[in-house]
Order: structure tokens, then sequence, then C-alpha cells
């Protein structure tokens, strides 16, 4: 342990110590070294004060690029063919939004094992990087959760606690060390969840999501379409949709019920993840 | 974008490259395999088809167009040969004898045995090159033919290959020498008949000429201009005679007049009176004796002397004989000679009447050359003593006796100018006929010329042939003992490897068409007609990376590892590995 680190692990401590006494809550003190720092204090969000949110429980994690990298969240590096990428795709898809005036945007792809999380969590970084927009990655696989895994968070409340009725979804939010990024994960899979989507309360979530933070372009983790029967009936509730397609491994079968399922709706594009070789 | 590019083809290849790898060593492992254990050797003879040592247009001058076509039917007799060499029994001969496919042999009818020989023998003509512009003008023709040929056998044991091939060959020259011989021997037997039957045809064409010719020694129209010559101056012959005939004719009447004048004897005196002939004496003394009969009795000497010089003189004096008397017989002898024409249509030639008529006529021809030949004599005086006189009459004897032969040449050229006349006239039927004998037999002369020429030409080529001489196959290039396969053990290893590859390529192509992934944004632009937003690479965190570089490196070591055991051992147990190098080398053809 290098001194560097000694001095950001006091700074934070002392920032911390700040914090837990400004809320009086069990702030939980930083293990310092470790990758999976939890920082779990009651923070006042990044939110801009115009929201009287009634409990702000909002807490703040440290992410360390280790860690991001270790999920093959790359997308914040700023000398990375990779990254590179994601910033080509950002660019594009918001051009894509601003075009049609989306605010939120669906990333799904066919099956399991497309990529599409990591696709979604590498995007909402790059998303973040750019000062003028700032984006709520909500995860919504809730058979799968994926979120708080990649970014290596453990959050007491989730989307899961909404749905069931034990947390306003202010409080379910998770604020990052990466300015401009929320977060809205699942910390526990819920295994009968096939309705859950399709409920008013999931339209009541996207609504307020998109109401209230008219500001922020809120970024859906979505189960695969073709093998969650609920990810359709959110569909009307995003404004776009991002289709991820894995290369040789997405079968064109699946992709034309996907291009069949998504027709009614703005597909911004698609993404081929897992390209084997770059040749074009 | 939209169609297959060469990269797309390559994205194919290389996403797919386990299929590709694992299709080409299991295909190159199998040709490898194939290749070590192919055994099937080629054994040539190479076989010249030898021109004759005598040159050709020598041997058969008159026969040169036959020659050739005999030389293009070189192919034709090779194959025939060829046939006969490789039937079924000779080839079972070849089998028996080498001991040939004897576990084909075991399962299989020898027949049927042979018959897969014979697919295993091979025969290649090979042909003048065409930049020869008489071989091109012959190969146009279709008659090009072969100058050498190659027989081949195949068998998967190369000395069984080459020894066969001997085999083979020999049978295939034995062969064509014994067809040659018997056929060069039947020709000449054939050619040598057929001259016998034209000679005979000759000689009858011949004797037939001659009788011809002796029938009509004079007609022969090489005659005509020889006649007509011979007439011409016979007939100008005959014409100088006539002139001399009539000349000396003249001569004679002149002659004869002369004599008229001439008093045949010598002038008399007596009683002053010149007495010049008998007749003017008898007259004087007949008129003396009236006188002295007037003056004297007839006992008077001297009546009785004139009377006696009268008697003697009556006697000198002959008496003039009528001169009708030749044209009296020349009238009898026309009248006897018409009776005797009539007769002779009417009767036969031995009736009496003409035996009689012509006994006449010889008479009365007798007669008038008699009284002919006396004419002359009558007409002179036979003892006339007057030199003058004698004089006149030997000069007319003279001219008739050179008049005589005279004569008879005019007869005789007349009778030839008739003969020549008739020749002339007869000749135009006899050319004909004589032209018609004459073109049979040059025609058949013709054809038997060309036969003898035929005839020596056989002969000649039987001589060849049983002096080894003739056109005949040599061997240049006796059968080798094949060292390598056939085809080569390195070809078959090369196209073993391209078979690898384009079984991998197959492969890959095949399971690609029967995929139904989307592969790459090409595919998704063919699918859609837009490119996908962005394609993204597999992302690999670090940890995988070192993992990874790790698990190559084990493989790594565990294949070096794993291939020194396998060849360590190899070499501990089996053989060293130089010795199985050099083998394998060696099996390649490549050392």
């Amino acid at each position: 342990m290098d001194k560097l680190t000694r001095a950001l692990e006091k700074a934070r401590q002392k920032r911390l110590a700040r914090l837990s006494s400004e809320h009086g809550g069990a702030g939980e003190l930083l293990k310092g070294g470790t990758p999976n720092p939890d920082g779990t204090l009651p923070v006042d969000g990044d939110d801009p004060g115009s929201l009287p949110a009634p409990v702000r429980r909002s807490r703040i994690f440290h992410i360390s690029d280790t860690q991001l990298e270790a999920n093959r969240l790359i997308s914040r590096r700023l000398q990375d063919r990779n990254a590179d990428l994601f910033r080509v795709l950002r660019t594009k898809v918001m051009q894509e939004m601003g075009r049609i005036g989306a605010r939120t945007l669906g990333v799904t792809s066919p099956v399991y094992g497309d990529g599409k999380s990591i696709i979604a969590a590498n995007l909402a970084l790059s998303l973040a990087q750019d000062v003028n927009q700032t984006v709520l990655l909500v995860d919504l696989d809730l058979r799968d959760p994926s979120v708080q895994r990649n970014f290596g968070i453990d959050a007491e409340l989730g989307l899961g606690d909404y749905l069931k009725g034990d947390a306003q979804v202010p409080d379910c939010m998770v604020g990052l060390d990466i300015e401009r990024l929320r977060l809205l994960p699942i910390t526990h899979p819920l295994e009968d969840s096939s309705e859950v989507l399709g409920t008013p309360k999931m339209a009541a979530l996207a609504r307020e999501l998109k109401n209230r933070y008219a500001d922020r372009i809120v970024i859906y983790d979505m189960p695969p379409l073709l093998t969650q029967a609920d990810t359709i009936a959110f569909l009307p509730h995003v404004d776009a949709v991002l289709l991820v397609l894995r290369d040789g491994g997405t079968t064109l079968e699946d992709f034309e019920r996907c291009r069949d399922a998504l027709a009614n709706f703005h597909v911004v594009g698609a993404v081929i993840n897992d390209r084997r070789f770059k040749l074009i | 974008m939209k169609e297959m590019g060469v990269k797309d083809y390559i994205s194919i290849l290389t996403r797919n490259w386990k299929y590709f790898t694992v299709s080409f060593f299991l295909v190159l492992i199998l040709s490898f395999v194939f290749t070590l254990n192919y055994d099937r050797y080629k054994s040539t003879v190479t076989v010249q088809i030898q021109s004759p040592e005598i040159a050709e247009n020598i041997a058969s001058l008159t026969f040169d167009g036959a020659a050739r076509m005999a030389e293009a039917l070189a192919d034709q007799r090779i194959n025939q040969i060829q046939q006969r060499v490789t039937s079924t029994s000779g080839l079972i001969e070849v089998i028996n004898k080498l001991n040939l496919y004897p576990e084909d042999r075991k399962r299989m009818p020898l027949a049927e045995v042979a018959a897969d020989m014979r697919k295993k023998i091979q025969l290649d003509m090979v042909s003048t090159s065409l930049a020869n512009p008489t071989a091109a003008q012959r190969a146009s023709a279709g008659q090009l033919s072969a100058i050498a040929f190659n027989l081949t056998f195949a068998y998967d044991d190369p000395l069984k290959a080459q020894q066969t091939t001997d085999e083979l060959i020999s049978r295939f020259l034995d062969e064509d020498l014994k067809q040659r011989r018997v056929q060069a021997t039947e020709t000449n037997a054939f050619i040598a008949y057929q001259v016998t039957a034209l000679e005979k045809t000759l000689e009858e064409q011949d004797k037939k000429i001659a009788e011809f010719r002796a029938r009509n020694p004079n007609a022969r129209p090489e005659s005509l201009a020889f006649n007509q010559q011979m007439l011409a101056s016979t007939e100008s012959s005959l014409r100088e005679v006539n002139t001399r005939i009539s000349s000396l004719e003249k001569q004679r009447g002149d002659l004869k007049g002369q004599l008229a004048l001439v008093q045949p004897y010598s002038m008399a005196v007596m009683d002053g009176q010149v007495l010049t002939s008998p007749d003017i004496q008898l007259k004087a003394l007949r008129s003396q004796l009236a006188i002295l009969k007037g003056q004297y009795s007839e006992r008077h000497p001297d009546v009785i002397r004139v009377e006696k010089q009268i008697q003697l003189l009556q006697k000198q004096v002959r008496p003039t004989r009528p001169r009708q008397d030749t044209s009296k017989f020349q009238s009898r002898l026309i009248d006897a000679e018409t009776r005797l024409k009539i007769l002779e249509e009417t009767r036969s030639p031995d009736h009496p009447d003409i035996q009689n008529l012509k006994g006449q006529i010889a008479q009365l021809k007798q007669k008038i050359a008699t009284s002919r030949a006396t004419s002359m004599t009558d007409e002179m005086v036979q003892d006339a003593d007057n030199p003058t006189y004698l004089m006149i009459v030997s000069q007319i004897q003279a001219t008739e006796a050179s008049l005589a032969p005279l004569l008879d040449q005019r007869t005789e050229l007349e009778r030839q100018i008739q003969e020549y006349q008739r020749s002339i006239a007869e000749i135009p039927k006899v050319e004909e006929e004589f032209s018609a004998l004459t073109r049979d037999y040059e025609n058949t002369m013709i054809a038997y010329r060309e036969l003898r020429a035929r005839q020596l030409s056989a002969e000649m080529s039987e001589k060849m042939e049983a002096d080894h001489k003739g056109e005949r196959l040599v061997v240049i290039n006796p059968p080798e003992l094949p060292t390598d396969t056939s085809p080569g053990r390195k070809m078959l290893l090369l196209a073993g490897i391209f078979l690898a590859t384009l079984s991998g390529i197959g492969t890959v192509f095949v399971i690609e068409i029967l995929s139904s992934v989307i592969n790459g944004q090409n595919h998704y632009y063919r699918l859609t007609g837009t490119l996908p937003l962005v394609s993204i690479p597999y992302l690999y965190t670090e940890r995988e990376r070192q993992n990874r570089k790790r698990h190559l490196l084990y493989i790594a070591g565990a294949t070096v590892a794993f291939i020194t055991v396998v060849l360590g051992s190899f070499h501990l147990l089996i053989m060293p590995l130089e010795v199985a190098w050099t083998l394998l080398l060696r099996k390649f053809g490549i050392y």
C-alpha cells in the first residue's frame, strides 16, 4: 500500500465521517485497499435540489477502475479502442434519440448471454462521461440481475423492494462516485417475475422515471426479448430500443423474431457484440 | 458491401478455423496413409516403328501410293496386334507364366482377371511433330502415322510390372513379325496367280493378232501409205513402159514400111533385065516360056530348061497364106468363152460340155499364139538375100525382142496396180478390226506390266521380311524397373495437401451454409439493409488475457513434451529417427 493510496483512503474516511455525522445513519467504514469497498452511507444525491425527495437514502458507492475492468466495463478508459467504440455508439445513439425525442432507451437482446448488460452498462458509463448527460441505468432483468454485480456494489434496496412496495423509487437509487451516473439495481433475483414488468407498478415507475427526472437519460437493462414474456409488455414504456446481437451466436430465427417483436417500436439500431474478427 | 467479397470469404474461413483445421488434418492424414500404402508401379517400353532399311521408294518404285497407305495403316496394324496380344487367352498365358494377381485368381475366374489386366495395359501412339509440313498435311488427311508407341503396364509390384511389360512387348514383336511375314507371302502368292492368268490372256490375244496379220498381209493399216506410194510409182512405171512400148511399136512400123520398100533379093540380070525377086524372075521365065513355046516344040531343050527353071522358082516362091486366120480364131475363142461362161452358171464344172469347151478354148488359144508367132516371119521373105533387107529384118527382130519383155512388164504392172488398189480399198475395214485387237492387247499389256511391277515389289517385300529388312518394330527403350509409384508419391502427397485444403474449405462453407446465425456486420447488412451501430469485440479482462497466455504456454509445452516423448519412444523402440526419416524421404521419392 503506497502513500498515495493511504492519503486517498484517509481523505475518503474523513468525508464519510462528515456525511454520516450529518445523517446520523449507520455508516460503515471502508476497508482500505479492498477492490470492493462498500461505502453505504445515506447521502445527499447528485440530484439538484429541485427535487423534494421525502427520504433521501441514496448511497454513494465508490467504484474503482480495477473493479470496472474486471467486469468488462471499460468505456471510461481514454486510450482504448474498445472505449472508443462505445463512444461511437454513444454518439450514434444520442443522435438517433435526439432525432426522435427519446429520453429512455431499452437495451435488450434475443436471448441470455448476448452481452446486453455489459453493453448497457458500458453505454451508461460512456454517456455519463459526456458532461451534458445525466444517466440512470435501471436493471429490469429480474431473473438475472447483473447491474449490481457488474458495478460491484451491494445495495440494500433495489427495484425488487419497490415492486414489493417496501421502498420508494428514490430510495432504491444508488449513487456512484462516477459523476452523472446513477443506478437502479435489483438486489436479489425474483424467480416468479414473469408478469412483473407488465404490472401497473412498472408502468408507474417508467412514468415516474421519465417525468420526474426529465433531464436524465434512462437506460433500461431489459431481460432478453425472447426468453422473458414480459419484456415485450414493458416495451411500450421505453422511447427507443437498442438491440444487442451476438456475432455467430444469434440465430437468424431469433433475429427475425426480435425484428417482428420490435416492429412497432423505435429501434435506434443494433450492436453486434462479441465480434470475432475485425476485418471491415 | 452488399455482395460477398473476398474479405467475407476470408472472415468465413477465419471464424470457422476449427472446422477447417479438423477437416484439413483429417484428409491430410488420410492421404498420407493412402500415399504410404499406395503401390501401383508402371513400367513402360518405347517401341519405334522403324522405316524399312531399304528406302521405301526403291522397294516399291511403282507402288508409292499403296506403300504410303500401308505406312498410314501402321497404327491400325499395331492396334490389331494389340488386340491379339491382349486377347484373353494371351493374357492368361502371361498371368500363368509370371504368376500375376495371385489373390485375384483365387476369388475370380481367370477370364475376369485377364479383363482387369487388359485395362492396365496401355498403348499410346507417338506421332511426328506437326511442325513438319508433310506430316501436318498428312495429319489433316487423317493419314498421319505413328513413329513410335509406348506400351505401359501397371502392377503393384515393380519387378512384376517390369517383367510383364517385357513379356508383353516380346509377344507383341513376335506377333508383328509373324503377321507381316504371312501377309507378305500371301500377297506375293496372290499376285503371282494373277500374273499367270494375265499372261495366258496376253498369249491368246497375241495369237489372235498374229492370225489376223497372216490373214491380211497387205492390208495392215500401217501399209496404207506404202501401198499408196507404191501404187503411184507403179502407175508411173506403167506409163513409162507404155511410152516405151509405143515408141518401139512405132519403130517397128517404120522398119516394116522400109522393109516393104526394099527388095528382099539381090538384083539378078537376065536378058538385060534386072530381076530382083523370084516372083519377077518367075514372071520373066513364064513369059520367056510362052515365047519359047511359040517358037519351039515342047521338047525343045530351051523350053524344058525354062520349064525346069520355073519349077525350081515356083518352089522358091511360097504361096501366100490367108491372113484372116488369126482373126477367125479370135472370134471363135470369144464365142467359146461366152458359151463357157453361160454353161458355168448353170452346170457343174465337171460337166462334159464345159470340159469340151475348155479343151476347145485351150486349142484356140494355142492356135492364136502360133499364128501370132508365125505372123511376123510370114511377112518376111525367107530367102531374102538383099543385105539392106536383111539388115532391116534384123532391126525389126531386135525391136520385137525388146518389145516382148516390155509387154510382159506392162501386164505385170497392171496386175500390181490392181493389187494395190484392192489393198487400199480394204484398209479401213481391216484397220477397225485390227485396232480393236490391238487395243485389247495393249490394255492387257498395261495391266500385265502393272501387275508385274507389283509382283516385283511384293517379292521384294517378302524378301525384305525374310531378311528382316522391312518396316519393323524396334525396342528403343526397354522396360525399366519402376522406382516410384505412378503417379509418384510426391505428387500424391501434393494432391493430398490440395485435397485437404479443399476439404477444409468445403467443410467450412458447408457449415457456413448450414449455420443460421448472424455472422458479422456484413451479414447483418445483408439481412437488414443497414449497418449495426457498432460491432464490439469480446472484451477481455486483464486476468483473462493473462490466463490465456498461460494457457497457450501450457499447451505449447505439453505439445512439445508429447512430441518429444513420442519421437523418443519411436527412436528407442521402433527404429532410429534418422533411418525413419531417410525411409520416409525415399518413399516419397525426394531423396
